[in-house]
């Protein structure tokens, strides 16, 4: 899933509750956003009863959404005994407000420390001061995505968007994980020394256990490490390149005929070191004679890619990291037989058949079990009871 | 069980003469024993808790063991507050509040003016009016928009024909009446023997009744039918339980209807459940001809075949079969044929034990992954009924099995696609010879058609029940009604004027100067026949239309098709995947 941008705030504004006229917006940025019509229709949600304050409350009017923080504070200084106030951001009502709830919250919860600290709001010298945070605030945070707006000698309001991610899928000890960019641009100091230990082995070669034995680093560490990394799109993950690998064309594979841009990035990246770049039409036609059945050795055998100029471990992974193609894992399933004593026969595939209940594909079981690829499949072959499946 | 599409609750708010009220909400019974717990847990009484048998619950969702006191009933008088739009400006659209957790959708509606009508001529009311009244449900925070969409226009149909009935004949107001009147009966009881005046409610009111069906059908299968006042049906399909959606997955709200679009003349429809069951589920007022089309579909025949079976127009076949697929009681997919080739889809479970499992060993004494294992490799259909025939099995057999396996969604078609991609050193080939032997691998289709065109195909089409015995596929040869015009006798009419010349434009039109070049400097390009049929289908060779696609536009059959794709592998590339218009597809299907 694409992250789509964040839609742009609209507006922001302070209101409270005043003594005399009730619900008020006392500020706004930009200045009458909200009319005092439009504001009536909706105070309600803003400053609303006692039970649903301290909440986040999100509520649709018109075209807009706006999403605020009731606070109250609780003192006999007060008119009423009590100081009711909400900082809101206003969006347009499409916008995924998702990642500005923790914002609001956290707003709120500044200006509340602010109040109970210095009584900041409730002081006319230093509540005039408020338009020009919420003018910072809208500014920054439309235009960088975070602020910081000192406030006094203890206090300074830092927030910052973060965009809503979905969770990286995890990683596993046969994953091979690749740069999505040049690698020299992340050889920096900026991440954690972990990080750093095991950033010279991420090559798209070496899958995770590699890793972790190469860099001397815990094999927890290192997948902790390559999800955070993951998690920024630093790094992707591809599958371990074996020549028992299978893999068949994704219907994206039109993009590829369709996109120059990602023909020429394809070609640039496929070609053989130091030879001539291949033509389109080979790496076409290598892609396309990838299905279910044919693997990489097959591949290999019939087409000869070093002749056509083209690596085949580059190909897969181009294709596999820009989608056009997708692996194919073998899942060997045992089946129960009605005969027990078959399965005694044979003896050294018996500790094998907890591996076998169709949960596990060829890779996690050779890592799993430290088995290669091939004797695994030789146990596969000889026993009757074990059905194959391809997905 | 996704239960993040399902609603938390549903609840029926009114405000009127005397100020706003919560009529009705379901469900209620936790809330006695829920009580006790929640006090001592929960100081958020919005945090929300979700039912210890949901499948998300395991995650860590912290607040996921508290019960959200929407259903405890503390809050009614805030809820009706918040839920009933004080200023008219919110009413008749859609309507959104998000308070931590919980989101609540609906769509309020004004009724004063019909009231006022209505109330001048029966003065027997006991003064209690309904200025405005919102059916709300309310669902999670993290509801997607096309969820909350899909609410509020259930919610502004129950809306409608509440208002409707209310108009009519003051229903929604009576109904309130006996609400208000159980409300305060259970009020008036002794503290200690209180029943909850909802449970009352259900027994008297018929309105509660429906509200409590609705939220038990989404909860069921995501279907709600209701008859508002025994009168006006209100039904509503929730796309994303019917289709059984993973929770990862955001249905576009265009997402179906762009699915229905795909729909095409060839396709075919295979019900999801059994033809009797769905007939008997019909409403009894629905058009004879979807009775028709559902007994006599099948998935062997295209969906033009079954409009003249049925002798519907197509248009209208189209309407009905997008209409089933939408409720979820049909898909479309590629008529079986015996050149079919599919594999596994990555879904399947593949391990024994499944519920699958032992539902596919019931109907056909055989273990599913056995099954699974054979579909593994991409072989054509017939193939596959040379296997089984080995296995002595009866041949309609392999349609049940493959039709149980596609409603199940464990298998996905391969298509092959073709694209024209010409090599710059083609003028001098000579050495890329074993590359070029590749180019196209068609599927061990070598015994040409023979009995599509012979036989009519309608003759078997009266028996849509029997789907036994005599179950057989032979081709997906189309025989179009128009007449076969065969390739020989189409080259013979129009060969008469500049065949090349013609041919020539063809190419030009739809090829580049490179392209054309190459294509005619193929030894077979100056057969004319072959350069003839082969500007024919080059409007196709951008990969974006599968080989069933380009026989059905251009009424050729597949021989002719693999023939000529052979003489021109020069210059093209066959590419087999999935139907790119049915991957989206297929996501919610």
């Amino acid at each position: 899933m694409a992250a789509f941008p964040v839609g742009k705030l609209k507006c922001i504004f302070f209101s409270e509750f005043h003594p005399q006229a009730g619900p008020k917006i006392t500020y706004q940025v930009p200045d009458d956003y909200i009319s005092r019509e439009l504001f009536d229709i909706f105070s309600v949600y803003i400053i609303p009863k006692p039970e649903l304050q301290d909440k986040l409350i999100t509520v649709n009017v018109k075209q807009g959404k706006v999403i605020g923080w009731p606070s109250c504070i609780r003192d006999d200084k007060y008119a009423r005994n009590e100081y009711l106030f909400n900082v809101c951001f206003v969006c347009d009502s499409t916008t995924d407000v998702s990642s500005y709830e923790t914002l609001v919250k956290k707003l709120s919860a500044y200006f509340t420390t602010l109040e109970l600290e210095c009584a900041f709001l409730s002081n006319e010298e230093t509540k005039c001061r408020v338009p020009d945070i919420l003018e910072k605030l809208l500014s920054h945070l439309n235009e960088f995505g975070k602020c910081s707006v000192p406030i006094n000698d203890s206090n300074t309001i830092h927030l910052k968007i973060v965009p809503p991610t979905k969770e990286p899928q995890s990683v596993l000890e046969h994953h091979v994980p690749m740069f999505l960019c040049s690698k020299e641009h992340y050889e920096n100091n900026q991440w954690d020394l972990t990080t750093q230990q095991i950033l010279q082995y991420i090559d798209g070669v070496n899958h995770v256990q590699r890793i972790a034995v190469e860099a001397d680093v815990d094999l927890n560490l290192v997948k902790i490490c390559l999800q955070n990394l993951l998690y920024y799109g630093v790094i992707t993950i591809v599958p371990i390149f074996q020549y028992s690998n299978v893999y068949m064309v994704q219907p994206s594979i039109n993009t590829l005929m369709e996109n120059t841009q990602l023909q020429r990035e394809c070609i640039e990246y496929v070609t053989l070191p130091g030879h001539n770049p291949p033509t389109l039409r080979s790496v076409m036609l290598l892609y396309s004679s990838l299905c279910p059945g044919m693997t990489v050795r097959d591949l290999c055998m019939r087409h000869n890619p070093r002749a056509l100029n083209i690596c085949e471990r580059h190909l897969i992974q181009f294709g596999v990291v820009k989608g056009l193609i997708r692996r194919l894992h073998k899942y060997p399933v045992k089946l129960q037989t009605a005969d027990g004593q078959h399965n005694g026969q044979h003896n050294a595939g018996r500790n094998l058949d907890r591996w076998m209940q169709g949960k596990l594909n060829f890779d996690e079981i050779c890592c799993g079990t430290g088995m290669s690829h091939k004797d695994l499949d030789e146990q596969v072959e000889k026993d009757v009871d074990v059905s194959v499946c391809w997905k | 069980m996704s239960s993040k599409v399902t609603p938390l609750s549903i609840i029926l708010v009114s405000s009127g003469s005397k100020g706003y009220r919560l009529l009705f909400r379901y469900p209620f019974q936790a809330e006695e024993q829920q009580k006790l717990v929640k006090r001592d847990q929960s100081d958020n009484p919005f945090a929300l808790q979700t039912p210890e048998d949901d499948a998300y619950t395991s995650s860590t969702s912290q607040s996921s063991t508290r019960q959200s006191c929407i259903i405890s009933g503390e809050l009614d008088n805030v809820l009706a507050n918040i839920l009933t739009p004080s200023n008219t400006d919110l009413c008749d659209q859609r309507f959104e509040v998000t308070v931590d957790d919980v989101k609540f959708v609906g769509h309020p509606l004004l009724v004063q003016d019909v009231n006022a009508k209505w109330r001048a001529n029966s003065s027997t009311r006991e003064g209690s009016t309904i200025n405005m009244f919102n059916v709300v449900f309310v669902l999670q925070a993290s509801a997607d928009w096309s969820l909350v969409h899909c609410y509020q226009d259930l919610s502004k149909r129950l809306a409608l024909a509440l208002k409707h009935e209310e108009k009519r004949c003051g229903y929604l107001s009576h109904q309130a009446v006996i609400m208000v009147r159980a409300e305060d009966e259970v009020a008036g009881q002794p503290e200690d023997c209180k029943e909850s005046p909802f449970h009352l409610m259900l027994h008297r009111s018929k309105l509660t009744q429906d509200l409590r069906d609705v939220y038990e059908g989404l909860h069921t299968n995501g279907i709600a039918r209701v008859y508002i006042n025994n009168w006006i049906e209100v039904s509503f399909c929730l796309p994303h339980k019917v289709h059984n959606v993973s929770e990862v997955i955001t249905i576009k709200h265009n997402g179906i209807e762009k699915s229905l679009g795909a729909i095409r003349p060839y396709h075919a429809m295979l019900l999801l459940e059994d033809p009797n069951t769905l007939r008997a589920s019909l409403p009894r007022d629905c058009s004879p001809a979807l009775h028709r089309i559902i007994h006599i579909a099948t998935p062997l025949k295209r969906l033009q075949q079954l409009s003249q079976d049925a002798d519907l127009a197509l248009s209208q076949v189209f309407q009905l079969v997008g209409h089933l697929v939408y409720w979820g009681k049909a898909t479309v997919i590629y008529p079986i044929c015996g050149s079919n080739v599919y594999i596994l889809s990555p879904n399947a479970p593949t391990s024994p034990g499944t519920p699958l499992d032992f539902e596919f060993r019931m109907k056909f004494g055989e273990s599913l992954i056995k099954v699974l294992s054979d579909f593994s490799l991409p072989l054509p259909l017939s193939d596959h009924r040379n296997r089984l025939a080995e296995r002595e099995r009866p041949e309609g057999e392999l349609i049940r099995i493959v039709m149980w396996l596609l409603q199940k969604r464990l298998l996905i078609q391969l298509h092959t696609y073709v694209f024209i991609i010409t090599n710059p050193t083609l003028a001098k080939k000579s050495s890329s010879d074993d590359l070029e032997r590749e180019v196209s691998t068609p599927p061990s289709e070598s015994s040409p058609v023979t009995r599509g065109r012979a036989t009519p195909q309608g003759s078997g089409s009266g028996q849509g029940s029997g789907l036994g015995e005599n179950l057989s596929f032979d081709s997906d040869e189309y025989s179009v009604s128009t007449g076969f015009t065969s390739f020989d006798s189409y080259s013979m009419e129009e060969g008469r004027g500049h065949p090349r010349r013609k041919v020539l434009d063809m190419l030009t039109e739809h090829l580049t100067k490179e392209e054309k070049s190459s294509v005619l400097a193929i030894p077979h390009a100056n057969n004319p026949e072959d350069i003839k049929l082969f500007a024919r289908i080059c409007p196709y060779l951008r990969g974006m239309h599968h080989l069933e696609e380009i026989m059905y536009y251009e009424n050729v059959n597949r021989s002719q098709l693999y023939a000529l794709l052979e003489k021109f592998r020069d210059v093209l590339v066959t590419c087999s995947h999935q139907d790119a218009a049915s991957v989206q597809y297929k996501e919610f299907l």
